[in-house]
């Protein structure tokens, strides 16, 4: 068997990933947070989506970059953090999740948004002090949740009608 | 190009699954310069195969490869899809699947420029290869702007520019008109002639087979079958019947003939069919024109129908795309209940776009059109689809549940009847359409043809009212278009009124009572189907011919009169041919009674 690496087809499905993860982190805004002027949006979702479906390297890429790309425009402070939070949640995601069975998804998306909560937690101690980066910490805990209950459903969902989703991503297995 | 015992099997669909087995030892050479047709029912391999010609499989797909494909010179082991695409030119069955730039400009430029070719060069190519597929005027508009079968001409064209020195074409002209595969098979055919390109072309249409390839292979379940020349091939009616392929018409004819009359013609086009044909009543030849002649319509009657109501009624219709352009220039139309309509006209003549008002999914710009009596303005889709069931162009427009099951329940779930009469309407579907065994299989995996059968099996288990098919038999091979036009026929003869898009004539003369011309957005002619394909000059202007059979019946007629006719008349009068013949069947029929009075006489 021909196993596939940076090839063309992982580059155009890391490319619309990483666009879906930016567009709904963008615009996909569920529910305005007043306390922290901040929205619960479908970005964390779109990283879970990716991560299960195509594996560690195009979830670590997408997640990461869309995200980034999409603090760009109206949050330019977490640019670098947010690269690195997400890059580093669609990474472990993928590796402990995918083309695995479904309680080990639902235990890698959590592990994810973990890792997502506690990572802005600490640059959000350093940037706003500690108080109110415990402050913002349950909101994001809530963003967490959603990432969850919104991108493992649609993973199965979609496997379900288009099972080779899975066979998608690179480095194929013998 | 050489295919050496080639076996190949899709990677499974999840882990741990089976691997999919498609080609089971392929044996092909072909020449330099040659032009073979690859013929075969769905799902017996043919995309998998062109697909292996360029290296997407197996480097794009992995999968298990076993044998050697050299291609140009290439194996294809060696030489992945990006170096493979300088020399194998490939236009995908599904031109979606291939357009991706902002502009029509842009997507033939796409190619020319990784060729590395001058700016000059390059604007020579794009202007040659847009005026070939007839879209020179649509130069700075979006791919996703055009319809159906503009897509698939921008998809030869991207191609041709590049002019590859083998052309791969998977079903390279079904969905365009009439005219359209005649000019795009010549400009392949000069290829061809002037540069030695080698072609493979995937196709149903035995017409344009016959008509251009030197060499026919079938391909059945992974294997080639059989393998001849256009007449060698065709001459076999019977078994390409059994595999479930269409014959051109006149091998048809001949075929009839010969099973009845023990006769043994083996004409395969008009002008030996017609030779064969006007000697046996008398020594002339077929020196006549070729149909070019203007004379006077056949006056038939028709039986006056009785009373109908109306089905569709569409008034002073308009309809202009958003930042787009002009669709529908002020079509009237009224259909009766029970109708069995076709409508036809060249790529982009606003088919579709017509057929999109009846059950909604898009909206007059100007005008109105109702449904069943009621103004379609204050209904919305939902209520409109109980109504009117809308088979789309392209499949996967339509599909979208997780098993084929559940996509063929869906429509009458919908319709509010019960579980128990849900599950009869859809087990019934599935055995008409030969799905029983992809019952529980996401539909999205099934190749392109079980696809179409899953969509129209899950309009079908709907039975509305009035059902619109838009180029339903694309990509179905002969057994399926005859499943299909079979169940639509019953559903007509039940009353249900039938809408046909489509570019097929022999479709249309055989099933479609009434014909609707569209031409740049406006109704050219509306009218019994018989008196229709007798108007050739009407036709032309639409980019459209009649079936061969019409043809030859017409240029029958020219050629027998008068010596013949005088010889043969009768006591009933003056006798000829009518000249309007729709089916072989009609033609036999009619054909045999002259020759009989000729006998008589």
């Amino acid at each position: 068997m021909i196993g596939r690496g940076l090839d063309v087809r992982t580059i155009a499905i890391t490319g619309i990933m990483m666009a879906m993860v930016c567009v709904l982190t963008m615009w996909g805004r569920i529910l305005y947070i007043p306390p922290t002027q901040g929205y619960i949006h479908l970005g964390d979702a779109a990283a879970n989506f990716t991560a299960l479906a195509f594996g560690p390297w195009i979830g670590m890429v997408a997640a990461g970059v869309g995200m980034a790309i999409a603090d760009a425009v109206g949050f330019p402070l977490y640019i670098v953090p947010t690269l690195i939070i997400h890059g580093l949640q669609g990474l472990v995601v993928g590796y402990l999740g995918w083309r695995k069975s479904w309680p080990l998804m639902v235990i890698a998306a959590v592990i994810g948004q973990l890792i997502v909560a506690s990572g802005y937690f600490v640059v959000q101690s350093f940037l706003m002090g500690l108080g109110a980066a415990l402050f913002e910490l349950p909101w994001n805990g809530l963003q967490g949740l959603f990432g969850v209950v919104g991108g493992l459903p649609l993973f199965l969902l979609v496997r379900k009608a288009y099972p080779p989703i899975t066979q998608m991503g690179p480095w194929r297995e013998q | 190009m050489i295919v050496e015992n080639l076996h190949y099997a899709y990677p499974p669909l999840t882990p741990g699954g089976e691997p999919l087995p498609v080609l089971k030892g392929v044996n092909l050479r072909v020449r330099r310069g040659e032009f073979l047709a690859i013929m075969g029912p769905t799902g017996g391999g043919k995309t998998t195969l062109c697909l292996t010609l360029n290296g997407i499989l197996p480097h794009l797909m992995g999968g298990t490869f076993e044998g050697r494909v050299v291609v140009a010179g290439m194996d294809t082991r060696d030489h992945g899809p990006g170096e493979m695409s300088h020399k194998v030119g490939l236009v995908f069955q599904d031109p979606e699947s291939q357009l991706f730039n902002m502009t029509v400009e842009d997507e033939v430029a796409f190619g020319l420029e990784s060729l590395g070719l001058s700016p000059s060069e390059m604007e020579e190519r794009i202007a040659w290869a847009l005026e070939v597929v007839r879209l020179p005027g649509l130069r700075k508009r979006s791919p996703f702007q055009l319809s159906g079968g503009q897509k698939k001409r921008l998809a030869i064209a991207t191609v041709l520019a590049m002019r590859p020195q083998v052309l791969v074409l998977d079903e390279p002209v079904t969905g365009l008109d009439p005219l359209g595969r005649h000019e795009v098979l010549a400009v392949i055919e000069k290829l061809k002639r002037e540069e030695e390109a080698t072609v493979v072309m995937v196709e149903q249409d035995a017409e344009a087979v016959t008509a251009w390839a030197d060499r026919v292979v079938i391909m059945e379940r992974g294997r080639l079958v059989l393998e001849g020349s256009p007449r060698q091939v065709f001459s076999q009616v019977e078994s390409l019947h059994g595999w479930g392929l269409a014959v051109p018409q006149m091998s048809a004819l001949a075929h009839l003939f010969n099973r009845r009359q023990g006769t043994s013609f083996h004409f395969i086009t008009e002008d030996e069919a017609c030779s064969a044909l006007a000697g046996e009543l008398q020594s002339e030849t077929c020196t006549g024109p070729r149909g070019s002649i203007q004379y006077p319509i056949p006056n038939i009657q028709y039986p006056v129908s009785f009373e109908h109501s109306s089905a569709v009624k569409v008034e002073d219709l308009w309809h202009r795309y958003d930042d787009g352009p002009l669709a529908l220039a002020g079509v009237n139309l009224s259909v009766e209940a029970g109708d069995f309509l076709a409508i036809i006209g060249q790529n982009g003549s606003g088919k579709t776009t017509l057929v999109k008002h009846f059950n909604g999914l898009l909206r007059p710009t100007r005008g109105r059109v109702l449904v069943l009596g009621q103004d379609t303005a204050g209904q919305s889709v939902g209520q409109l689809a109980r109504k009117v069931g809308y088979l789309f162009q392209n499949p996967d427009h339509q599909i979208f549940a997780p098993t084929v099951w559940e996509e063929l329940a869906f429509g009458p779930r919908n319709l509010g009847f019960s579980e128990g009469e849900v599950a009869a309407r859809t087990t019934e579907a599935l055995a008409l359409f030969g799905l029983r065994d992809q019952a529980d299989t996401p539909p999205a995996i099934l190749g392109y043809g079980l696809r179409r059968h899953v969509t129209l099996a899950a309009v079908w288990a709907m039975r509305p009212q009035i059902l619109v098919l838009d180029e339903p038999t694309v990509g179905l091979d002969w057994r399926g278009t005859r499943t299909l036009m079979e169940e639509v026929t019953n559903l007509n003869s039940q009353g249900h009124t039938i809408i046909l898009v489509t570019h097929d004539m022999k479709l249309v003369a055989e099933f479609a009572s009434k014909v609707l011309v569209l031409d740049e957005g406006r109704t050219l002619a509306y009218g019994p189907t018989r008196q229709l394909f007798q108007q050739e000059a009407l036709l032309r202007q639409a980019f459209l011919a009649p079936p061969p059979i019409t043809a030859l019946a017409r240029r029958m007629r020219l050629v027998l009169s008068p010596s013949t006719l005088l010889r043969i008349n009768s006591a009933e009068g003056p006798y000829g041919l009518r000249g309007d013949s729709l089916t072989v069947e009609e033609f036999y029929q009619e054909y045999t009674a002259l020759r009989r009075l000729g006998q008589g006489g």
